[in-house]
């Protein structure tokens, strides 16, 4: 399972970001708690920042600086319009897998 | 308090990010080793009483600084074993400064830092040897070193058996083959 699981959360550790920012802005400390509380998604939790950065590129997300009562000050991730779009296209190609790869593990094809 | 190292610890692992960092554009790096710093410390500001431990743990939950940069996509830092070009380049300088100078800038082995430090030594030895015993005798009278500084500096250029050459090697050569 290690280098498949590996290439498959890395593959979808994107969308989950996306996913938890479809609520509002968060920023990188927050999101690294809830994707931990999820369990199993990040390999180690610094590897969330240099997706970020890359996310960011592309312009699927935009960030804004925001003090903190407590410490630095925390840089906020917000979904852009085309961040919101890739998440909803992931979101129906993801159901569609999912459902295709249930049935044949579970009918193995015999249905 | 049980956390006497901790700053230290957080201080050599952002340092040892920044170095695994070098191939990335300058402004992602910046982006990066701050989002990491700024990681640690809403980490450590959630410790009620923060241990050495502690701190250890985050950066061990964050990853290695080199997993990190394989994941930024930063080019492994390239440590080259010193090669043919280097040893000629050491030797070069000591016979013939100026192009043993051009030949460790040309290597790719050398860092930015060594090749500065290699050019600059032989200036700095020359304003040394004039200046120091200028302090010391009065150059007018004809002192100790009654040397014009052109003469000086003429004669380190030419080729031959060069004593700035030589302790430019020799800093390259430790410098060099000791980070191995």
């Amino acid at each position: 399972m290690s280098s498949f699981g590996s290439q498959l959360r890395k593959g979808v550790l994107e969308y989950c970001v996306l996913a938890l920012l479809a609520g509002g802005p968060r920023y990188g400390f927050e999101l690294v708690q809830l994707m931990k509380g999820a369990g199993g998604l990040l390999e180690s939790e610094g590897t969330i920042y240099p997706l970020l950065g890359r996310m960011r590129k592309e312009r699927v997300v935009e960030t804004s600086w925001q003090e903190s009562e407590s410490g630095p000050p925390r840089r906020y991730y917000e979904l852009t319009p085309d961040g919101r779009r890739r998440l909803e296209a992931f979101r129906s190609e993801w159901i569609r897998f999912r459902t295709a790869v249930d049935d044949i593990l579970e009918t193995g094809g015999a249905s | 308090m049980t956390a006497t190292n901790a700053q230290r610890i957080v201080d050599d692992y952002l340092t040892a990010l920044d170095r695994e960092l070098q191939g990335m554009p300058s402004a992602d790096r910046r982006e990066l080793t701050t989002q990491i710093a700024n990681h640690i410390a809403e980490a450590r500001g959630r410790l009620e009483h923060e241990t050495d431990a502690d701190v250890l743990n985050i950066l061990e939950q964050l990853g290695s600084p080199a997993d990190l940069a394989r994941e930024a996509g930063a080019a492994p830092v390239e440590r080259r074993r010193p090669g043919a070009m280097e040893v000629a380049a050491l030797a070069t300088c000591v016979v013939l400064l100026p192009l043993g100078i051009l030949l460790t800038w040309l290597s790719q082995v050398f860092t930015v830092r060594q090749k500065l430090t290699a050019t600059l030594i032989p200036p700095v030895l020359v304003l040394l040897l004039l200046a120091v015993p200028a302090l010391i005798f009065d150059v007018r009278q004809g002192g100790f070193l009654n040397i014009h500084p052109a003469f000086l500096i003429v004669l380190s250029l030419l080729p031959g058996v060069n004593p700035l050459g030589m302790v430019t090697a020799l800093y390259l050569g430790i410098s060099a083959w000791r980070s191995r």
